[in-house]
């Protein structure tokens, strides 16, 4: 497994001006962990596949059925060498299949219990999460990634529960959150997922959580390698102020960060298979003079492997003060383009909400707004969702009227989707 | 006609002065083409740069990194020779504080002009130096060396506080160096030998020491800026001020250009060794906008007014001030080595 970095750099700083601005992109590239690839035995040390399912008496009927066909299916993806167990939770959490290889006799003992579970009870979710560190922690060197299904919001007695819940589990396992139907909440589910390094997702109609969770599955066993940290070293007199994944989604680290020693931070990206992120950094510096030239930090991406810290550089991000106002307003298009797509999610969430509370004029402004961005950045799939809320009646000028009717799922589906970024042009 | 050098008549057909020997043709060799500054053609070509001892943050050098920034705020270490092509033509830049060109000039074989900067170890200034060998001495070019390096090195050991006396001893070592270069085997003419101006700036103030006819100026984009602030130990000078001749009649003596003190072992005519030279001092505050200069015969010969460096420095920046510099005095026939530092502190 090799890391690529690259950066991309605002590298022209008005006099005084005192902020850099940049992008980190890295491609993980070389990874043997691909699923039904033999050598992915030998070259990985292993994964910890847990499926987090709910239970609780919402779940009656279709959506019952349909999730106990998708874990099913979801088993059957897993190879022999991956390790897997199963927690069930309502008012509490029940661990029907503990750990265990994923040998065909495991699999069908696990689909056996799978199959017998039935639907009743409240929604607690931190016991489900951590039942599940406890397993994961049975071999904390392999790589831990659960799927977690449910369909309610979660208890209102479990809030506490759920804040500490995560603070347990935050570095143990990566999690990806899917909420079936609309009876629940995104905002919870974003909660849990970005805390846990994952992403949150709607299936609005019980059949789809099969494909949901194959895709989630096999994505989870084509990582091979994991504890993937952005290390950003700063010169002393320097300060982080702000760290981001910005894509595939944006997933906020800026406070998630471990010291190292006195000018190194680690920021947690989980988990790699062969995969593009991008990173959003910006520091604060000490002011030069005209034509000062300034280190403001040098990334770098570092695991472990056997032990040992193994850490890939990027260039470095250097930056050069100006008075030529044609050097200095101009913003490096990665830079721009990574501005515009978290404008583009605000816009969505306020949009969204100032729909929710009745405000049409805002609504109508800021989803318009929404949609200039999104059509201006090539962003196609969130284009997609937003013309499902609104009528677009000029992308170019951001005109839109906002429909009459909007299917719940349709709205939660932008709701989530907003912080799903398009990639920066090469 | 005359030759420009001793001003004895010349028949065209000669190349070579009869009476004294000075090339009339310039030949291939004399003229070495300055290199074109920072042409970049290859990367790996690029020679490793050296970089000032300290951060302008104070940070010294093990603060640098591999790539010449500090660990410390970050800044790009400054940078101090940039390009040269040996003694024939160096440049030095440091930012946009100091530049210091030395160039061979059109007619000499060798350059026995020599320059150099020192930062001080807290950021807070530099020390300056520009020396020119004597032609009439031997191992010119060894005796200019040897003065900048011995100037700097003593002036950083002693720079606070940066008065008088630390520059009259740093000129003292320099003297004392000089009298080591041992004479070449065979050579002909005085032992080496070389004027000085040295200038130690700490913040705004300036301390000037120097010995010959190198000089000191303040120079800026307008007229007003520009003075001479030193005086040379010349001939010319020693009348002028005895009141035994003019000015203009002295500079149309054929002594116009001999120095009365230089440093290097010299001797008497009854050869008895000369008294060590006595350093003259001046002590100012450069006053904000604008820049130290430190230059050469090769340069300030061309000048009859101080107020004609005014238009050089209206330049964009100190690069390419110092080089039109070079180049007006090449223009004008380039007749010695030629030198050039400018310093702003502020």
């Amino acid at each position: 497994m090799q890391f690529r970095l690259e950066t991309f750099v605002n590298s022209y700083l008005p006099v005084g001006a005192t902020r850099v601005d940049a992008v980190v992109s890295v491609t993980a590239e070389g990874s043997a962990a691909t699923p039904g690839n033999p050598l992915a035995q030998a070259s990985t040390s292993g994964a910890i596949i847990g499926i987090i399912v709910d239970v609780s008496g919402s779940m009656q009927g279709d959506r019952m059925l349909s999730a106990k066909h998708a874990v099913r299916k979801a088993i059957e993806l897993l190879d022999e060498s991956t390790m897997f167990f199963i927690v069930a939770f309502s008012g509490r959490a029940t661990l029907i299949s503990p750990l265990h290889l994923a040998t065909s006799e495991n699999k069908y003992q696990a689909d056996a219990q799978v199959q017998r579970l039935e639907a009743g009870g409240g929604t607690c979710m931190s016991s489900a999460l951590l039942a599940s560190q406890q397993e994961f922690n049975k071999r904390p060197e392999l790589l831990h990634y659960a799927l977690f299904l449910t369909d309610g919001k979660n208890s209102d007695d479990d809030r506490a529960g759920l804040e500490s819940a995560l603070a347990v589990c935050e570095g143990v396992f990566q999690c990806d959150c899917r909420g079936v139907g609309t009876d629940w909440q995104p905002r919870e589910l974003q909660k849990i997922s970005s805390k846990l390094l994952g992403s949150a997702m709607i299936i609005a109609q019980p059949a789809g959580i099969e494909a949901d969770f194959r895709a989630a599955i096999k994505a989870a066993m084509a990582r091979s390698i994991g504890g993937v940290r952005l290390r950003l070293w700063t010169p002393k007199t320097a300060k982080v102020i702000a760290c981001k994944q910005v894509s595939p989604e944006i997933v906020v680290l800026t406070d998630r960060s471990t010291q190292v020693d006195a000018q190194t931070l680690d920021f947690p990206t989980g988990a790699w298979g062969n995969e593009s992120r991008d990173y959003y950094v910006a520091f604060e510096i000490a002011s030069g003079d005209i034509a000062d030239e300034v280190l403001a930090c040098r990334p770098s991406i570092v695991y472990s492997e056997n032990g040992q810290d193994v850490k890939s550089p990027a260039p470095p991000i250097v930056a050069t003060w100006t008075d030529d106002e044609a050097l200095s307003t101009r913003i490096n298009d990665h830079v721009a383009h990574y501005t515009g797509q978290e404008e583009l999610a605000q816009s969505i969430q306020q949009g969204l909400e100032a729909r929710d509370r009745g405000d049409i004029d805002a609504a109508t402004h800021m989803l318009g707004k929404a949609a200039k961005l999104a059509a201006e950045s090539g962003n196609e799939d969130t284009f997609r969702k937003l013309a499902k809320v609104v009528d677009v009646v000029d992308a170019a000028q951001g005109t839109v009227r906002l429909k009459a009717h909007v299917d719940k799922a349709d709205e939660m589906d932008l709701d989530l989707s907003s912080t799903r970024t398009s990639r920066a042009h090469r | 006609m005359q030759c420009e050098s001793c001003g004895e008549a010349i028949e065209p057909e000669h190349r070579f002065c009869e009476s004294c020997g000075h090339p009339l043709i310039e030949s291939a060799v004399a003229v070495t083409p300055a290199p074109a500054p920072f042409a970049k053609t290859d990367k790996e070509k690029e020679p490793e740069p050296t970089y000032a001892s300290s951060c302008r943050c104070g940070a010294q050098s093990d603060a640098r990194d591999a790539d010449g920034y500090c660990s410390v705020c970050g800044l790009k270490f400054d940078i101090v020779t940039v390009a040269s092509a040996g003694r024939n033509h160096r440049e030095t830049i440091l930012n946009n504080t100091f530049v210091a060109i030395t160039d061979i000039g059109k007619r000499h074989h060798t350059n026995q002009d020599d320059t150099g900067i020192s930062l001080l170890p807290e950021g807070t200034g530099a020390t300056i130096a520009v020396c020119d060998g004597l032609s009439s001495s031997c191992a010119a070019e060894a005796a200019s060396e040897v003065a900048v390096a011995a100037i700097l090195d003593a002036l950083i050991k002693h720079a606070a506080p940066s008065d008088a006396s630390v520059m009259r001893a740093a000129i003292s070592c320099a003297q004392a160096a000089v009298c080591t270069i041992p004479s070449p085997q065979g050579a002909i003419g005085e032992p080496p030998a070389t004027t000085v101006v040295a200038a130690l700036v700490n913040g705004n103030h300036a301390v000037l020491g120097w010995v010959g006819d190198s000089r000191a100026y303040l120079v800026g984009p307008s007229a007003d800026d520009c003075r001479l602030l030193t005086h040379d130990h010349s001939w010319v000078n020693t009348v002028v001020d005895s009141g035994e001749m003019t000015e203009a009649d002295a500079l149309a003596s054929p002594f116009a250009h001999a120095i009365t003190q230089c440093l290097g072992p010299l001797t008497e005519e009854d050869g008895s060794r000369s008294p060590d030279p006595v350093p003259s001092i001046l002590e100012l505050d450069i006053p904000a906008g604008t820049t130290l200069m430190l230059c050469s015969d090769g340069f300030w010969n061309f000048l009859s007014d101080p107020a004609q460096i005014a238009p050089f420095m209206q330049a964009p920046d100190f690069i390419t001030a110092a080089r039109q510099m070079i180049d007006y005095a090449n223009g004008k026939g380039g007749r010695d080595n030629i030198t050039v530092a400018l310093y702003c502190p502020n």
